[in-house]
């Protein structure tokens, strides 16, 4: 039992704070739905105290962080910033990609996103595995079992392309006269 | 390419030409990060042009499901699919979108390119959510096209075999006796069964218990097991439980007493006239895909239902194969919409 | 007599069936074809199965079964093998084979885990199978015995006896099951039919998927936590790879688990939804209990994938039951086999058994096979899977991004499911850093949404009476079950020694 202090190094302190903004925020999104009572609950019966009894536990774990010394294992450590940014957008790439630009790019942007978090850059490699998983992708998931992909860009998306192209051209063109 | 309509953005004049880059760069910028399906009507009335009639079909056509692999949806898709390549002479991709009660599904496609490539193959839910939900991401009518009505899947009312009736009757003079104690599961709020019940229930005076379930399946089960007491069960699903004499079976909720139980009496016989809940299968297309083209899916559609295979793996299960015109299947959307719109104002139903 | 007679006759033409040579191949196919999909991460095995399905539409009725099986326990199989290596659980049962399994890996004995996997699923195969053959009708009213009072009481006990997984603290362990029970609760209301907490997302109404909440909280946050360490001196696993069949010490110290496991899977196994689950969960907590010395658990003890994996692989077996003797399914992939059926023109139910006794008994004899031609099939598979742990960390990371990518967008050709993946990957990173558990939180997960469901619909048909928890047998023995699991988990006398067992790890 340590001194009542604030400890923000203690991992039960931020534990404790999530459960609690995630218990306020259930409580808040079932402010809406009919309650009922116990023996004929609606719709908002069971989020609504589950939200109060994620309060509750949420503020007797963050308690404990201001009356004992944290362990080892419970010290706070350091965020890996760079592969939590990254990963987490890589796969976001990937789905915002994978409908209009096709498997290819997709995968493509993907590893390079993924592949930015790793410290010396090797590039034959890096193309290495994207052949290698751009194949597996291809043939396995696609080809094999079926996943409806576009290998390129959708049909709508070149011609969208084409339109676009034409568009630049066309004051280039009328400007020539031809 | 010929496009007039772009042409006419950049007029002569190097004022305008600057007008156009701009446009291009806005357009550059918006072109990755909205997808394309999303730009697909604007575009489709440039694109349906007699030329792309003519080509149908181009490349594979693309049946979307408004459910996930297992189901009759799924059933029926690969049993049509096959009969569409052969009549069609291009693959069929079957693409699953299950979610939101087939309103994703909807949504793609009527959001998807007009060209008679992609189609839904839609069910019951698809003219009812448009009625159950207050935000309906399309309209059922006003942006598809009909294609045709392919089966059509009526409801057996069923009772665990421990109820004490073997009629209609029966069940309405015991609800009567007991208001509100006999249980009736359902496959889901707002499902077909769900919606029998609430007809029913209208007609009859009577008051039960609506117990959804998650699907089909458990809530056929939860009657077997005798918690709750009665289900309008799907014919397909109820059928080999009712031979094995799992569950009595006390009518049938099409307006036609059923070719594969003829001994089945309707509920509408039953002193409900004009009873009728059917679930059904059907296809539909955005709104603007080609006449011609319509009447092409139609072509093939209805000769795949004729398939004695179809009519040995659910006509027999106490699925009624149907094949109907554009013109009976947009007509009988219509009446679906209004019949449900009523039952369920008054049922007071609600999803959200 | 006359009956075991019979099921002895029945059960020779079953094999006869299962053992001509075509259909041993479609077993073969089937299992090889479903373990090399089940093992890609990111597809579990109902994807697995769904991808596979239309391979099987041009076999005849029997042989189409046949091969569906083999894919099934292949793609469990399969499933289990990516828990232990790269800590991604397909299906909701791996998760807990991912606790040891994973653990194991690290310490260079991934082989030992496959192979006891192997080992011990096999054993659960064959007895199930029995199982099933003798006593699949009784055992299937048994199922539909459990009623909503049921369910919920069982469901009341799964979750207070998964607060024995915990390693560290039991209340943010608690927390992190009220966490799972909260993020159950995105999606439709089963019993009002209204959307909750799905910010008005269309996509959000069917409730978030399992496999993207799993992929995120141990996929994507493992990934995260691996790349912490710079790359020079990131070593996940270890060099020292002890041999790969396991010593016998370690299989006389499993076998227990091993029966355990198999009886508490295949009783679960018949529950429809719920059973493999639970029966993971709750062969995981037993063995934590019987242990003597129980501090290697969540680090590595054999016994800890022993008990779960026959667990999971007897239930798997024991599913069945429902679905061939009701024609109910018990889960999507059960789902998924009786729309094969229905393709090949057979109404699945009840008379199944009677109407086609070569491919019921076909089927049954053919779960034997498919289980042995697993055990055989695997054993030699594991040295290759051992080696791609060798892949530098570099290069395997992007491969298991890009899998979990492609699996969790094909769970229904949606971009929604991997941004969502994407937003609880950091979710889950920010729990892991302040030592909150994923294992509970997926528990409460799956569980919650079922646990409320049945109690609303328990007290819907008894008008608002609860004592029927307490009036029905079973719903009453679960219960009790329920009370002496939470006596275990917070009497003080025991709550010390618990605290002794984990190191003093936690010190409140």
């Amino acid at each position: 039992m340590g001194a009542f202090k604030f400890r923000s190094y203690h991992q039960d302190f931020w534990a404790g704070l999530m459960f609690l903004g995630l218990g306020i925020l259930a409580v808040y999104l079932s402010k809406d739905y009919p309650l009922g009572r116990a023996m004929r609950m609606g719709p908002g019966y069971f989020p609504t105290y589950l939200g109060y009894l994620m309060i509750t536990v949420g503020a007797i774990v963050g308690a404990r962080s201001f009356f004992t010394e944290p362990t080892d294992e419970e010290r706070t450590t350091k965020w890996a910033l760079v592969p939590l940014a990254l990963m987490p957008a890589s796969v976001a790439m990937f789905a915002i990609l994978i409908d209009t630009m096709g498997l290819v790019i997709a995968v493509a942007s993907m590893l390079l996103l993924a592949n930015a978090s790793v410290k010396n850059f090797r590039p034959v490699e890096l193309i290495g595995n994207f052949i290698v998983l751009l194949a597996i992708a291809y043939f396995v998931f696609q080809r094999g079992l079926g996943v409806p992909f576009h290998t390129f860009w959708e049909e709508s998306f070149g011609k969208a392309v084409g339109e676009l192209l034409h568009l630049i051209a066309t004051p280039v063109r009328l400007m020539f006269g031809s | 390419m010929d496009q007039p309509r772009l042409r006419a953005i950049a007029p002569r004049g190097a004022a305008a030409a600057a007008c156009g880059l701009a446009a291009a760069l806005v357009a550059a910028l918006m072109a990755p990060a909205m997808p394309a399906r999303a730009q697909a009507p604007a575009k489709g009335a440039a694109t349906a042009t007699a030329a792309d009639e003519r080509a149908w079909p181009s490349r594979p056509l693309r049946m979307i499901v408004a459910s996930a692999p297992g189901g009759p949806s799924d059933l029926i898709a690969r049993l049509v699919g096959p009969q569409l390549t052969d009549a069609s002479g291009q693959p069929v991709v079957i693409d699953h979108r299950s979610g939101a009660n087939g309103m994703i599904a909807g949504e793609l496609t009527a959001k998807s390119e007009p060209d008679g490539h992609t189609f839904l193959l839609a069910n019951a839910g698809f003219v009812i959510n448009s009625v159950l939900y207050s935000k309906v991401p399309y309209d059922p009518i006003r942006e598809f096209t009909p294609i045709s009505l392919a089966v059509s899947v009526p409801n057996i009312l069923v009772v665990h075999p421990g109820v004490q009736a073997k009629t209609v009757a029966d069940l309405v003079a015991l609800a009567k006796a007991k208001p509100g104690t006999l249980a009736v599961a359902s496959a889901g709020s707002g499902s077909s069964g769900h919606l029998a019940l609430a007809l029913f229930q209208q007609l009859s005076g009577t008051e039960m218990i609506h117990v959804p379930f998650k699907g089909g399946g458990p809530a056929l089960a939860d009657v077997m097991g005798g918690q709750t007491q009665a289900i309008f069960s799907i014919s397909v699903t109820s059928f080999p439980i009712i031979k094995a004499g799992r569950v009595r079976p006390l009518a049938v909720t099409s307006l036609k007493r059923l070719a594969a139980f003829p001994d089945l009496p309707t509920v509408s016989e039953s002193g409900f006239k004009g009873y009728e809940v059917t679930g059904w299968f059907g296809f539909v297309a955005p709104v603007k895909t080609p006449r011609s083209v319509v009447q092409r899916l139609n072509a093939a559609v209805v000769q795949s239902v004729r398939m004695p295979e179809l009519q040995e793996r659910l006509g027999n299960q106490g699925a009624e194969l149907i094949g109907s015109t554009p013109e009976a299947f947009g007509a009988y959307l219509k009446s679906e919409q209004a019949k449900w719109a009523k039952v369920i104002r008054q049922a007071g139903i609600k999803a959200d | 007599m006359e009956f075991i007679n019979d099921i002895f006759g029945n059960l020779i033409m079953g094999f006869g069936v299962a053992l001509s040579l075509e259909n041993v191949l479609y077993c073969f196919v089937g299992c090889l074809l479903g373990t090399l999909v089940g093992v890609l991460p990111g597809i579990g095995p109902v994807a697995a199965i769904a991808l596979l399905l239309p391979t099987t539409f041009a076999l005849p009725p029997v042989g189409a079964m046949i091969m569906l099986a083999g894919i099934y326990y292949g793609a469990s199989y399969g499933g289990s093998t990516t828990a232990v290596l790269v800590n991604l659980p397909g299906e909701s049962s791996s998760v807990v084979t991912c606790l040891d399994g994973h653990a194991m890996a690290k310490n260079g004995r991934a082989g030992h885990a496959l192979a006891i996997s192997a080992i011990g699923s096999f054993f659960a195969g064959t007895v199930c199978t029995l199982v099933i053959a003798f006593m699949a009708p009784p055992l299937a009213e048994v199922a539909l015995k459990f009623g909503a009072p049921e369910y919920f009481s069982l469901m009341t006990f799964g979750l207070i006896a998964s607060a024995v997984l915990a390693r560290g603290s039991l209340m943010k362990a608690l927390g992190m099951i009220v966490v799972g029970l909260l993020f159950g609760i995105i999606g439709t209301d089963v019993n009002s039919g209204m959307s909750r907490f799905t910010f008005g997302l269309p996509g959000l109404s069917d409730g978030i998927g399992f496999v993207v909440i799993a992929m995120a909280f141990f996929g994507l946050g493992e990934i995260i936590k691996n790349l912490e360490t710079p790359n020079d001196q990131r070593q996940i696993f270890t060099d020292k790879v002890s041999g790969l069949m396991p010593r016998w010490v370690d299989v006389k110290d499993s076998a227990g688990a091993i029966v355990r496991g198999t009886l508490i899977g295949g009783g679960f196994g018949i529950l429809p939804g719920t059973g493999p689950i639970v029966a993971a969960f709750a062969s995981y907590a037993v063995e934590k209990k019987v242990a003597r010395d129980n501090s290697q658990f969540g680090k590595g003890d054999i016994r800890g994938v022993a008990g779960p994996e026959s667990a999971n692989n007897a239930a798997a077996q024991t599913a069945f039951i429902p679905t061939l003797t009701l024609g109910i399914p018990g889960s999507g992939t059960m789902a998924l086999m009786l729309g094969a059926l229905m393709i090949q023109g057979i109404a699945p139910g009840p008379q199944v058994m009677t109407a086609r006794p070569d491919l019921f008994w076909g089927l049954i004899a053919s779960m034997w096979v498919g289980n042995l031609m697993l055990v055989i099939l695997n054993l030699p598979l594991i040295g290759m899977w051992v080696q791609l742990l060798k892949v530098p960390y570099r290069m395997l990371f992007p491969a298991i991004l890009l899998f979990m990518c492609i699996g969790t967008y094909s769970l229904n050709n949606s971009i929604q499911d991997p941004l969502l993946m994407a937003f609880f990957g950091i979710v889950g990173y920010a729990f892991m850093k302040f030592g909150c558990e994923p294992a509970p939180m997926l528990l409460g997960f799956i569980l919650g949404p079922l646990m409320e469901e049945n109690l609303r619909r328990a007290l819907l048909i008894s008008r608002g009476d609860p004592t029927v928890f307490f009036t029905r047998p079973i719903s009453l023995a679960f219960l009790i079950l329920a009370a002496l699991s939470l006596l275990i988990v917070v009497l003080p006398a025991v709550r010390k020694k618990r605290d002794e067992a984990f190191q003093g790890d936690d010190g409140g």
